[in-house]
């Protein structure tokens, strides 16, 4: 009897699996409204879309965006001013057209017929608004208006002109980022409401029934769009999942059609017919901030900060952490920006003794302890601790200061530690330098200046071609590295697997980690 | 007089939960008073501005005298209002609604699985002894240290990836579509609940064990009953006893368990936010969270007390 009762169990175990599976398998063949199920065919690539983002967002105020895929969510919802292409030039979006007026009067023409999903016109009185928001918020996204921008005047219904306090050549680029996105002016009267709900231009309604705010975010189509061909998909679904492993489990079982991987995932990708899309974006470094000494006296002594380069093997770093796909370099700029010197790509080698002749001809023949602060996010902690190995080989101890990412962002911009471990990105040649290294900057919070560096950074500004500017660029990067600023390591690989019978299209952006929204179009 | 003696049992043990509960809403209180310097400024990230922070001190009250804000904040939680996520807008409460049904509709599955199984394979190995009992004890061994995670990831690789039947991410209502979440949950309950299946089988061996070798037991025997009768009527029942104890502590670890589970699944569950709420500092979230679990450990040691109260009138009268 007790065995009958077993078989029974065991039995009836066996009919719930075969029926959930045949449930699985049945609306793999059916379904077209959710892309959640493994669904293929045509019909269902169109009709939907399912994305899986390694983060959520932080609530819908653009400005509370990053450069992440947090971005993709509210392109959903917001339209930008001006679109970026993969290829680094752009695109007309909200904005029709643009030009600087003088090096600090950028005046831009706005599309027309263009409504908020409340139903009020997007129109110059509204760009100026969101604008001059931006003026007063500084945030990651802002900081560059925040800092730069003097006033936003609507000249006419379809006519701003932004007025900088400095040159900024960048401005393009900044409008195509979560900054550059307009809110409508109702919204941004009711300001708590910002971060629950999305009144924007753009091509999706945000469906808060079917979504988790910071797990899944459900857009569907609007029925009008003034660039509807650019968004095919129905149904868009984001799924945050942080879990590479999870989301690259999720893709090859057909639940979702975009995820971002990683470079040992490529194999199975390829056996599992994945297409990817990669590209170096980020470019991790010490950046040896304290070059006043006050903290770390050794660090004021350019030998020091020279020696602490020499002692770091970058191509084995680069090579464990993203294999042959990573780029081991210490110049702060890649191969697409302006002012790329491929001369100064290898300005440190990796020679040990000559760093330790450096550090005992600067009085340092044993070595000192460098407080360093890094995050476990963006696999800074790790990163860091490889460099660390390599300078204890000089006597260097690194004091590792691990924070959780939010407390490691709150640091940045205080002088508390002599060095941090960061990723450069998001931001082309001109605003990545003098963001991070301009003596006023935050993000310089010793406020360290160099007179040769700050002039090239005045030059780049208001340089009146490309061409100069690309020469005064080249010319700060250079000073960056002879006088040793910060301890490169190199450049990572960042890596997006789509399903190519849903969605293609994807192409990595210039100076971004995640493939635009608008670039994607279903699959076969 | 035994109902008399439940009752005013129940009402000790409710009593004492709810000093329990207020002991524990103090405590998250002062959790945001211990924030080192400024908590507005802490939880905006260094990026507020002077009226941005001047702004989120009014709304979490922190411009008011201590004992006033106490007073609003347990005026607030006794009205079930706990605040609004500073990284999301949302409120806390209607976060921890949306997030609830997930991780406790896990975690209830994953106890029932395992009091069937485990109960099932409990029984089994004491009462066949032999190579079963063998077979069990190393089935719950096996179970007991395979981490929930691991078995989640292996679980999705071979039904998610290979087999292609479950889904390996995902989350549907268990109201609104039975057998879709079903779908979705299979994976993750059996991921939960492997390592409680042991814990229950063993618990449930050594008490059937222990019972099937009493005098009380011989004695039925002798007097011609069933084993059926016996093992199900009269030795199931005082074994059930300790069984109780185990299950309702495995429902609060499997709470816990959670966490990495849904993870490993992306389910939009209380674990997840709590991964979340820590990573962005979002102390409401983070507050609300505290005292969310806590009335449900609370729920459930309560029933537990009342269960065993049911099974042994003894526990009522010490």
């Amino acid at each position: 009897m007790y065995f009958r009762t077993s078989k029974l169990l065991g039995a009836t175990a066996l009919v719930a699996v075969v029926a959930l599976a045949a449930c699985s398998s049945s609306s793999k063949g059916t379904s077209t409204s959710t892309g959640n199920n493994g669904s293929s065919g045509k019909t269902a690539s169109v009709a939907s879309l399912t994305v899986g983002s390694p983060s959520g967002t932080n609530g819908f105020d653009p400005y509370n965006c990053g450069y992440g895929p947090e971005q993709n969510i509210l392109l959903a919802g917001y339209d930008t001013l001006i679109r970026a292409a993969p290829d680094g030039t752009f695109a007309p979006s909200l904005a029709l057209s643009w030009k600087y007026t003088s090096p600090t009067v950028f005046t831009m023409t706005l599309r027309t017929g263009v409504t908020f999903a409340d139903g009020s016109p997007m129109n110059a009185a509204a760009v100026a608004a969101n604008l001059t928001r931006a003026s007063k918020t500084f945030a990651q996204i802002t900081a560059p208006l925040a800092l730069g921008m003097q006033s936003v005047k609507a000249v006419n219904p379809t006519e701003v002109t932004i007025t900088l306090r400095t040159p900024n050549p960048d401005l393009t680029t900044i409008l195509s980022t979560c900054a550059g996105m307009i809110v409508s002016p109702k919204l941004l009267g009711t300001p708590t409401k910002m971060a629950t709900t999305m009144d924007g231009t753009g091509p999706y309604d945000y469906d808060a029934g079917a979504s988790i705010a910071g797990s899944s975010y459900t857009f569907h189509k609007k029925p009008t769009y003034w660039d509807s061909a650019k968004f095919p998909f129905k149904t868009v679904v984001f799924k945050v999942i942080t879990d590479f492993n999870t989301a690259f489990n999720a893709i090859r079982s057909g639940q979702l059609d975009i995820a971002v991987g990683t470079p040992p995932e490529i194999p199975s990708a390829k056996a599992s017919d994945l297409a990817s899309v990669q590209g170096n974006i980020n470019f991790y470094a010490v950046d040896l901030r304290d070059r006043e000494g006050t903290l770390v006296p050794a660090l004021k002594d350019v030998r020091v900060r020279q020696a602490l380069n020499y002692a770091i093997d970058r191509d084995a770093i680069i090579k464990t952490f993203f294999e042959d796909l990573g780029r081991p370099t210490d110049q702060l700029l890649n191969p697409h920006a302006g002012g790329y010197d491929s001369g100064v790509d290898n300005t440190y080698p990796y020679n040990v003794q000559k760093a330790k002749d450096l550090l005992t001809a600067a009085g340092y023949p044993n070595g000192f302890t460098l407080p360093v602060l890094s995050t476990q996010g963006f696999q800074l902690d790790q990163i860091l601790q490889a460099i660390s190995g390599y300078w204890s080989k000089i006597g260097v101890k690194v004091q590792d200061e691990v924070e959780p990412v939010s407390s490691w962002e709150t640091q940045l911009i205080t002088n508390k530690y002599p060095a941090i471990i960061f990723p450069f990105s998001g931001l082309p040649g001109y605003t990545a330098l003098d963001q991070s290294f301009g003596s006023a900057s935050p993000l310089n919070p010793f406020h360290t200046a160099n007179t040769a560096l700050d002039a090239d950074l005045a030059t780049a500004a208001s340089a009146p071609s490309q061409a100069n500017r690309d020469t005064a660029i080249k010319s700060a990067q250079k000073t960056l590295l002879d006088q040793a600023w910060y301890a490169g390591v190199g450049y990572d690989d960042v890596i997006w697997f789509t399903n190519p019978k849903k969605v293609t299209g994807l192409q990595m952006q210039l100076n971004q980690s995640v493939p635009h929204f608008y670039n994607w179009q279903p699959g076969s | 007089m035994y109902a008399g003696a439940v009752i005013k049992y129940a009402a000790q043990r409710i009593a004492l939960s709810l000093v329990l509960l207020w002991v524990v809403v103090t405590f998250t209180f002062l959790l945001l008073q211990f924030v080192p310097g400024d908590p507005a400024a802490v939880i905006l990230g260094g990026q507020g501005t002077p009226s941005q922070i001047a702004q989120l001190r009014g709304q979490l009250g922190l411009d008011r005298p201590v004992i006033a804000q106490y007073g609003t904040w347990l005026g607030n939680v006794l009205h079930a209002d706990l605040g609004r996520s500073v990284i999301s807008g949302q409120s806390v409460s209607s976060i921890l609604n949306q997030r609830a049904p997930v991780t406790i509709s896990l975690a209830l599955a994953a106890t029932l699985v395992s009091v069937v199984v485990g109960v099932g394979m409990g029984i089994l190995a004491a009462v066949r002894g032999g190579w079963v009992d063998r077979t069990v004890r190393f089935a719950a061994g096996l179970g007991a240290a395979v981490p929930n995670f691991w078995l989640g990831a292996l679980l999705v690789l071979v039904f998610s990836v290979w087999l292609g039947i479950l889904p390996s991410v995902g989350y549907t209502s268990l109201f609104r579509a039975p057998v879709s979440w079903a779908r979705y949950m299979v994976l993750p309950i059996a991921a939960v609940a492997a390592a409680s299946v042991a814990g229950v089988a063993r618990q449930t061996r050594a008490s059937m064990s222990m019972e099937l070798q009493s005098d009380y037991v011989q004695t039925l025997r002798g007097a011609g009953l069933s084993r059926r009768s016996i093992v199900y009527k009269h030795a199931l029942r005082n074994a059930s006893i300790p069984i109780v104890t185990v299950v309702g502590w495995l429902f609060v670890g499997l709470l816990g368990g959670a966490v990495l589970v849904e993870q490993v699944f992306a389910l939009p569950g209380l674990g997840q936010a709590t991964v979340q709420a820590i990573s962005t500092n979002d102390i409401p979230v983070l507050q609300g969270l505290v005292i969310y679990t806590t009335v449900i450990v609370l729920i459930v040691n309560l029933v537990i007390d009342l269960t065993q109260a049911w099974l042994n009138p003894k526990v009522g009268h010490p």
